[in-house]
């Protein structure tokens, strides 16, 4: 909510520059208090067939509006096939006869589960979180939220990806679940078995940080809160956009490299991936930007050596309850004492757990920019700014 | 000179006697047969003997200490063993298995000095086999083998030697060069000769004593061609009339 | 004369084995070139990136591996006397597998990723999976020494190791099963052995390890040559085979432990070497084989690690891999020269 409101209190200050998304948003407003109306069939009149994409930054869903409701495709990276297709539409009206076939999820969802932790922060962030019902891996939170919600069994743990319980499923009795769609593992069969309709959230294949982060929009969707939604989304482009044209124009772009490896063996973001386009747009030069590759590569020690050796900043990721020290990186590995990143405290560090990086940070792709931006460019932000996720590690021990 | 004397021994496993109240010794010079059909026990001697099973009840004493106080390097030195089972390793010399006889006697290392490649040497020349001594044990034949083993136990310089059923699988004319080598063990090196066999008509000849394990548990030890003349070996064995004359005659 | 072509023999695959550690010098993903190499080891210049790759990188991951190939061929080669059996390797004790278990343990039940950290412990994470590795290792040893010290009979032994060994991959696999791909991810690269884990500052404590243990294996030569004739002969001549077999158990379990707490689980390099060894030499002598075993399999690791690094991956290959491509085909050539 907290987005909303901060939306608000900036209305004045973005109206200046975002002429065209307010005017944007004006027009779904008002749309939006017609189509989740009450009672009124009247509603199938303000038939609005533009096809036009409602999403702005993804690659692999598309949402246009279909009637009173919404039509939903969602592509994929490896095939040409579509990984699924969904017709949105309200509860409160009759579903349209042509789609008596389709699939249709009637909106707003009242029983969702969640794969991952990002959907379930959105529902939280909305106050909509007692529409979910179950969730996995939920020792792997420490949102105290969900936490209670566990103790009390309005939330049910439901195994993890690769073992889910189904009899746990089978008893919620999900209207929707939102799953990870990958290529190599089939698609489950609990949504045969449950009926729930099987909405694959491919959030994870967007590369592009605002398109990553537009995914929340369709949780706005599913639950009749797209006002709100588009008004976070577009409070979130506001900000980074305006962060990525101060850095696009510096002088001087520091060189960065990310991660520590594993058994000799690192695995470094590809040139086109998330965080190297988080780089970019922060104003600092990825070692490995020229590589195309979207997802991880594989690099051996003496090459991350020979070519990041004098990166000026060195991103890790902690995934221990402990905060990283000089000393324990030079424990772990003396080979990481010779990068310049660690001879000159250039290291910035993320706390997976404790920073709940995996749950938010997804959506709030401006606060992880300004992390970095923070550590680029640091006259660019408020001297005073507190880093949300990436800080810059400081202990000696 | 009495080298190893048992007194009221009863061997068997897990505390059940198979043989109860054995009462013999060996003496050098002495070469003994121990004959009885299978299953009698006459492996379960030789392994309460060489200390690989414990007795029953009773007492084993050589040289007049009992047998459990030698420690394992005294006790090898003491009593050599000669198996039907034998090495398989496809690169095992004929010396190495020889000079394995040497162990108790060579330092950690197992280095071998000159009076240990002396004891190899007139170990071979005993059995006859001084023209093996490079070739790799596995490629022998059966009486080969049998030869170069024995030569281990001679090289192992212990009093009692104790042979598992030697003549098996060997022909006729190596039975006999067989049973000359260990009567002439007994007599010429005075060593105490111990052997299991089936072969009675060629044991019966070669043997200063036999003893008897039969099916019934009992244990009889005798001079041979007493036994044979008091027609306990008959009775033991089943033997025809006529077959029991055929031995006497033979070994009158 | 047979002295003689033994120690040329032995000489020839210590030159070889200089020359495969030299190779593993140059060669490697980042080309450098003779002279810097030999600027290296005359004067280290931390400033330049190159010497830090040959002296820092590469030196002790080829130290490793020669060490680690010393270690795992005589565990290997004393497996193979103490069971009679020319298939039987270091595994067989099942003490890679308990390392495997408490590896599991700490990456698949604690959730923790990247760097092998078991959270809950703070610092200790970085030395986390070693420490892990060698304590599943030590266990199953304790319990396979606690076995072979009441039990004289060899197969029943090695049907008791292999059952451990089942025992304790079967766990790891139910903590597999419960895991995220991450963690499994993990594990399955640990699995797959590296030679990289020991940096300069670690060495020390590995390479004395090692050296005890090598060091004491020279003096299980005689024993393991009387086990050669067989149980019944070899306690005939003095051996007492239970303590005998303990010391054994001990010593070769001890070696696999450390080397499997260092680089993960290494395989065929126990397996195959003894093999090479005794085809080489033509001998059963244990005073020539352990030494002998222990130069081959340092050559042998050398040589893996070599083609494991060579240059034109980006990223290195998994050294099991590489010691299978080598390994099974002697074992099979072993397999069917016995049968002649």
């Amino acid at each position: 909510m907290n987005h909303i409101f901060s939306y608000l209190c900036n209305y004045n200050f973005y109206n200046f520059f975002d002429m065209k998304k307010w005017l944007f948003l004006c027009v779904s407003t008002i749309f939006l208090l017609f189509s989740c109306n009450d009672e009124t069939n009247h509603a199938e009149n303000n038939v609005v067939s533009d096809d036009e994409n409602l999403m702005k930054y993804t690659s692999y869903i598309n949402i246009t509006n279909y009637k009173s409701g919404y039509y939903i495709n969602i592509s994929n990276p490896w095939n040409d096939y579509s990984l699924g297709d969904f017709y949105l539409y309200p509860d409160s009206l009759r579903l349209p006869e042509e789609l008596e076939n389709k699939s249709v999820i009637r909106t707003p969802v009242h029983s969702v589960i969640t794969y991952s932790s990002t959907q379930w922060s959105v529902f939280l962030e909305l106050g909509e979180i007692s529409r979910v019902k179950g969730i996995l891996e939920s020792g792997y939170t420490d949102n105290v939220e969900i936490k209670r919600l566990l103790a009390e069994k309005k939330i049910e743990d439901v195994g993890i990806e690769t073992n889910l319980n189904t009899e746990v499923v089978i008893r919620i009795q999900p209207d929707v679940i939102l799953y990870t769609p990958y290529s190599t593992v089939p698609k489950t069969t609990i949504g045969e078995l449950t009926g729930a309709m099987m909405f694959p959230f491919a959030d994870y294949l967007e590369n592009h940080p605002l398109g990553r982060a537009e995914w929340l929009k369709v949780i706005g969707f599913l639950t009749c809160r797209e006002k709100d939604t588009d008004a976070w989304f577009n409070d979130i482009v506001t900000r980074y956009d305006s962060l990525k044209s101060l850095c696009a124009e510096v002088d001087f772009r520091p060189t960065v490299f990310s991660d520590l490896p594993f058994e000799g063996q690192w695995y470094l973001p590809g040139g086109n991936s998330y965080i190297a386009q988080i780089f970019h747009d922060a104003g600092a030069d990825y070692i490995w930007k020229d590589n195309t590759s979207t997802a991880s590569i594989p690099v051996d020690a003496e090459t991350v050596l020979s070519k990041a050796r004098d990166a000026d900043f060195w991103r890790i990721m902690n995934s221990t309850n402990f905060p990283y020290s000089y000393e324990r990186l030079s424990i772990e590995n003396e080979l990481y004492t010779f990068f310049k990143a660690y001879k000159n405290k250039n290291i910035l560090v993320c706390d997976i757990r404790a920073s709940g990086y995996f749950e938010k940070s997804e959506y709030e792709p401006d606060l992880l920019l300004k992390d970095f931006v923070f550590a680029f460019h640091p006259e660019m932000v408020e001297s005073d700014y507190q880093p949300n996720y990436f800080y810059k590690m400081t202990n000696e021990k | 000179m009495e080298i190893l004397k048992t007194k009221s021994l009863s061997i068997g496993y897990n505390d059940k006697a198979i043989v109860s109240n054995i009462n013999v010794s060996l003496n050098e010079g002495d070469i003994i047969a121990l004959v009885g059909p299978n299953g009698a026990g006459k492996s379960t001697l030789f392994k309460t003997f060489s200390t690989h099973i414990k007795p029953v009840s009773g007492l084993i004493e050589l040289f007049g200490k009992n047998l459990n106080q030698y420690d394992n390097k005294n006790r090898a030195k003491m009593l050599g063993i000669v198996l039907t089972e034998r090495p398989d390793d496809i690169f095992l010399k004929v010396s190495d298995v020889v000079a394995a006889g040497r162990a108790p006697y060579t330092n950690m290392f197992g280095k071998l000095n000159d009076i240990d490649e002396h004891e190899i040497k007139v170990s071979l020349e005993l059995v006859g086999a001084n023209n093996l001594i490079d070739r790799i044990f596995n490629t022998l034949s059966d009486g080969e083998k049998q030869k170069v083993m024995i030569a281990k136990a001679i090289a192992q310089n212990t009093p009692i030697i104790m042979l598992d059923e030697p003549t098996a699988f060997l022909d006729y004319p190596s039975k006999i060069e067989l049973f000359s080598l260990l009567k002439k063990l007994a007599k010429e090196q005075r060593k105490a000769i111990l052997f299991s066999s089936h072969d009675l008509e060629l044991l019966l000849r070669f043997t200063d004593y036999v003893w008897i394990m039969a099916k019934n548990q009992t244990f009889m030890a005798g001079k041979s061609n007493e036994l044979l003349k008091n027609g306990i070996l008959k009775e033991y064995f089943n033997l025809k009339d006529e077959d029991n004359d055929f031995l006497l005659t033979k070994n009158m | 004369m047979k002295n003689r072509k033994i120690i040329i023999g032995i000489a020839g695959i210590i030159l070889f084995g200089i020359m495969l550690f030299i190779l593993n010098l140059f060669v490697g993903s980042v080309t450098i070139s003779f002279k810097e190499i030999f600027k290296v080891l005359l004067k280290y210049n931390t400033d330049k990136t190159l010497n830090i790759i040959i002296f820092d990188y590469r030196l002790p991951q080829a130290l490793t591996a020669l060490l680690a190939g010393a270690a795992l061929a005589v565990a290997g080669l004393l497996m193979q006397t103490l069971f009679r059996n020319p298939l039987a390797d270091p595994s067989m004790l099942g003490i890679s597998s308990g390392a495997s278990l408490g590896v599991g343990i700490v990456i698949l039940l604690t959730g923790a990723i990247s760097g092998a950290a078991v959270s809950s412990f703070g610092w200790w994470s970085t030395i986390g999976v070693s420490l892990a590795a060698f304590i599943g290792a030590i266990v199953v040893l304790l319990v396979m020494l606690a076995f072979s010290s009441r039990i004289k009979n060899m197969t029943t032994l090695i049907i008791i190791g292999l059952m451990i060994a089942y025992l304790a991959s079967s766990i790891t696999d139910i903590l597999k099963f419960f895991s995220l791909k991450e963690d499994i991810h993990a594990f399955v690269i640990w699995g797959m052995g590296s030679f990289s884990g020991v940096g300069n500052s670690k060495m020390p404590v590995f390479a004395i390890s090692i050296a005890i243990g090598l060091f004491a294996s020279l003096f299980l030569a005689k024993n393991l040559n009387i086990m050669l004739l067989g149980e019944m002969y070899a306690e005939n001549l003095g051996l007492n085979i239970k303590r005998n077999s303990v010391i054994i158990i001990l010593i070769s379990g001890y070696l696999t432990a450390i080397v499997t707490a260092y680089c993960g689980p290494i395989a065929f390099v126990g397996l195959a070497m003894p093999h090479i060894a005794r085809f080489l030499f033509k001998s059963s002598d244990h005073r020539l084989l352990i030494p002998v075993t222990m130069l081959i399999g340092m050559n042998m690791a050398l040589f893996c690690n070599l083609i494991a690094r060579l240059p034109g991956l980006d990223g290195n290959l998994p050294i099991n891999a590489v010691t299978a491509f080598i390994g099974a085909p002697v074992v099979i050539s072993v397999i069917m020269k016995r049968k002649k």
